[in-house]
């Protein structure tokens, strides 16, 4: 079926998403060089060098929301979408397309977010650009776009074609916080017990792993949550995927919400967590590592990678029933009772 | 929240489902058909894979207890007559975004720019009337007897503000008469009936089903422990042959249910007729509006007759149990949640989408269509040729 009109779906991370590249980008793109599956391009320049390149947009409403803000957001995405290639974030541009009426205290909030951020991960905002259109909607609106470079410092890429049966699935800390972060904000949900976004940098929960030669691949988990991530892994693998519901780290603030609301937190979006694959006599090591880190002391052994030929993601329930877990599909709408 | 977590966890105990479950498999001998009426029944079952604990023996069949899947098509066609005008403001809930109507979803009216507000409480249309007063405000009211207490409360406020640019489309329905007239033709073996309506309307509520059709009947909730001691009480009702009313539910159901929920319906609704999807129209199945209330309500006659259903669905068989999903020559080919043919596959409550997002472990999955079949590739070689095969 061809795309019509854009919806809100394609833009969920979702196979809508997928739809979307597969119908207009990835034809034209794949030929001269795109590397769709990978969160940043890795590129080798010589002398055993490789850089890492990458950029994202972002808009979000509201744009400040309990932990984070539209600024943080757009810098720590960009980072995080090189620091999950193994590389060193060094440079990053920005572009922002801002429409008339809003205010300049906002931009400047979300401006001063940016440099903190970039400091905060010693990263240089090199370059940038500036347009304003007119507004559309009913609330003038700032849309960021960040792109991002890097040094790969980890000494074995971290990427699809390395993973194999066996590898040991660890997720980096508890999810949903962000989707309910932002939603809560939107709709002016918890005001009593807000949910903060856990947008953060990744690079330095990960720097120590570098020098791990047994780290296959990772991910952070955006959009689509851990449900889309675990499907993209294993289509694009080609292996079945185990999973522990018991081990997946979710706070009981967020689960309680999602009970409520009708949201399954398998894909809800996170800003600071990352999947890796590493192999199996690595496990421990890794998980005490990330341990040590702030970012990465709920990490968990979530899974494996089975030597299953069907693409699927199995969930093994923490009532002790089976099921799959399905690619997400389209945008997260609250239900009714 | 933290706290009240925790106390749920209890009915998620890895052991307590086990012990059940093997209760329920031992008192289960023969083949029986289960109806659980509520959607949510229907996705707690599957969420949690409950299924691959219980004997085959035993089946759950969907029933018409999912607010959107009950929906009438004329009225989904007549909420989107209403979105598509200029001066009008819909404010709805969710689940109703993605239903496909005669002339696509609201969703994608939304993103050709008519003014549709997603919600979670329906008192919020007050406060966009209130805010925008030159904007007609249209709260789209679909639930049952567990939504209908704060749609009760909306219209009362509603009316105490004199709100002049207020209106509702009462599409809010009544179960248990609709499953009295669905059973007076074709009964499950038993019922397990959903914990939040009991919780409104009450245990006695529920007695006419037992008493007048000996059907036999458990009110459960929605945790694993919860909808396990309802079956494990309609297996023991079956096995001696004793059709009654029980309450699985006892930590929130009562005889009598809520007495301000129910004296909030009463004071602002009569029961009417309604048009059910698959059951037609039902005599006392719906809401009206009582007295000076009226005056909120919008009135669907002109457009009711109006279009052509959505021919090929079966959703209107799969909310009376007769079909699965699966035998839907759609379900998962051109039917998903994100271009759903019909409303079962689009609510949080809706068996195909329950299906669709928890399948049953040996079912095939089949790619949607051709068109996303097309795999990722995988990236070219990075570095110096370290890279293990993948095979
Ligand atoms: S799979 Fe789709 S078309 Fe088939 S009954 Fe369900 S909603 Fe209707």
């Amino acid at each position: 079926m061809s795309i019509e009109f854009i919806q809100l779906a394609h833009g969920s991370g979702g196979s809508a998403t997928t739809k979307l590249l597969e119908q207009i980008f990835l034809p034209r793109f794949r030929d001269i060089g795109l590397q769709p599956e990978n969160d940043a391009a890795l590129l080798p320049i010589g002398n055993g060098v490789t850089l890492a390149f990458t950029i994202d947009g972002f808009v979000v409403e509201p744009p400040f929301f309990p932990g984070s803000d539209l600024g943080s957001l757009s810098v720590n995405g960009t980072i995080n979408d090189l620091a999950v290639m193994g590389a060193r974030p060094l440079y990053l541009a920005c572009g922002f397309v801002i429409s008339v009426g809003v205010s300049s205290t906002m931009l400047s909030q979300i401006a001063t977010s940016m440099q903190e951020a970039a400091a905060a991960s010693n990263v240089q905002i090199v370059a940038g650009d500036t347009k304003v259109v007119e507004s559309r909607g009913t609330t003038p609106q700032i849309q960021v776009t960040t792109s991002g470079i890097g040094i790969v410092e980890a000494i074995e890429p971290w990427h699809t074609p390395r993973v194999r049966p066996g590898d040991q699935l660890i997720l980096s800390g508890t999810i949903g916080e962000h989707t309910l972060a932002v939603m809560g904000a939107r709709h002016s949900w918890f005001q009593h017990d807000p949910i903060a976004s856990d947008c953060a940098s990744l690079y330095p929960m990960l720097v120590p792993l570098h020098p791990i030669p047994d780290i296959h691949w990772v991910r952070d988990i955006t959009r689509g949550g851990l449900g889309g991530v675990l499907n993209e892994l294993a289509h694009a693998t080609g292996y079945g995927i185990e999973l522990d519901e018991e081990k997946i780290p979710i706070s009981s603030l967020v689960r309680g919400w999602c009970e409520i609301l009708g949201y399954d937190p398998l894909y809800l979006a996170n800003e600071g967590k990352a999947l890796l694959a590493v192999d199996r006599a690595a496990a421990s090591h890794t998980l005490s590592e990330l341990g040590k880190t702030v970012l990465g002391r709920h990490a968990s052994l979530i899974g494996e990678i089975s030597s299953d030929e069907q693409p699927v993601v199995i969930l093994n329930t923490s009532i002790g029933g089976r099921r799959l877990v399905m690619a997400p599909a389209g945008e997260l709408f609250p239900r009714i009772c | 929240m933290n706290n009240h977590w925790q106390s749920l966890t209890s009915y998620r105990s890895p052991e307590l489902v086990q012990q059940l479950a093997d209760a329920i498999n031992n008192a289960c001998q023969g083949r029986v058909k289960i109806m659980q009426v509520c959607g949510t029944h229907t996705w707690s079952y599957r969420r949690h894979g409950l299924a691959t604990l219980l004997t085959q023996n035993l089946s759950l069949v969907a029933g018409p207890g999912c607010p959107v899947c009950v929906t009438d098509q004329g009225d989904l066609d007549w909420i989107m007559d209403l979105a598509g005008e200029k001066q009008n403001t819909l404010v709805t809930f969710g689940d109703l975004m993605r239903v496909p109507g005669s002339n696509g979803s609201l969703a994608e009216m939304q993103s050709r720019g008519a003014d549709i507000r997603v919600v979670l409480s329906p008192l919020k249309a007050l406060d966009i009337a209130l805010a925008e007063p030159s904007r007609r405000v249209i709260l789209v009211a679909i639930g049952f007897e567990t939504t209908a207490p704060v749609v009760a409360a909306t219209l009362q406020h509603a009316h105490r503000l004199c709100l002049t640019n207020f209106s509702i489309v009462l599409l809010l329905k009544r179960l248990i008469p609709a499953l009295r007239y669905l059973f007076a033709r074709e009964r499950p073996d038993g019922l397990l009936c959903p914990g939040h309506v009991a919780t409104v309307v009450g245990k006695q509520a529920f007695a006419c089903l037992p008493q007048e059709l000996g059907i036999p009947s458990a009110i459960a909730g929605f945790e694993p422990v919860d909808m396990l001691l309802g079956l494990l009480d309609l297996a023991h009702q079956l096995k001696t042959a004793n059709a009654k009313i029980t309450n699985a539910y006892p930590r929130v159901v009562t005889e009598q249910g809520n007495p301000i929920a129910r004296s909030l319906i009463e004071a602002t609704f009569e029961p009417a007729p309604s048009q059910w999807r698959g059951l037609g129209e039902l005599p006392t199945a719906g809401y009206g509006l009582r007295g000076a209330l009226q005056r909120f309500g919008l009135n669907p006659a002109a457009v009711l007759l109006s279009k052509a259903a959505n021919g090929q669905c079966l959703c209107h068989l799969v909310i009376l149990g007769k079909h699965t999903p699966q035998a839907c020559p759609r379900f998962r080919k051109n039917c998903t949640p994100e271009n759903p043919l019909g409303p079962c596959m689009v609510s949080e409550e809706g068996t195909c989408a329950a299906h669709y997002y928890y399948p049953d472990l040996d079912e095939s999955l089949e790619i949607p269509d051709t068109e996303s079949e097309v795999t990722l590739q995988l990236p070219p070689p990075v570095t110096d040729g370290k890279l293990p095969n993948k095979k």
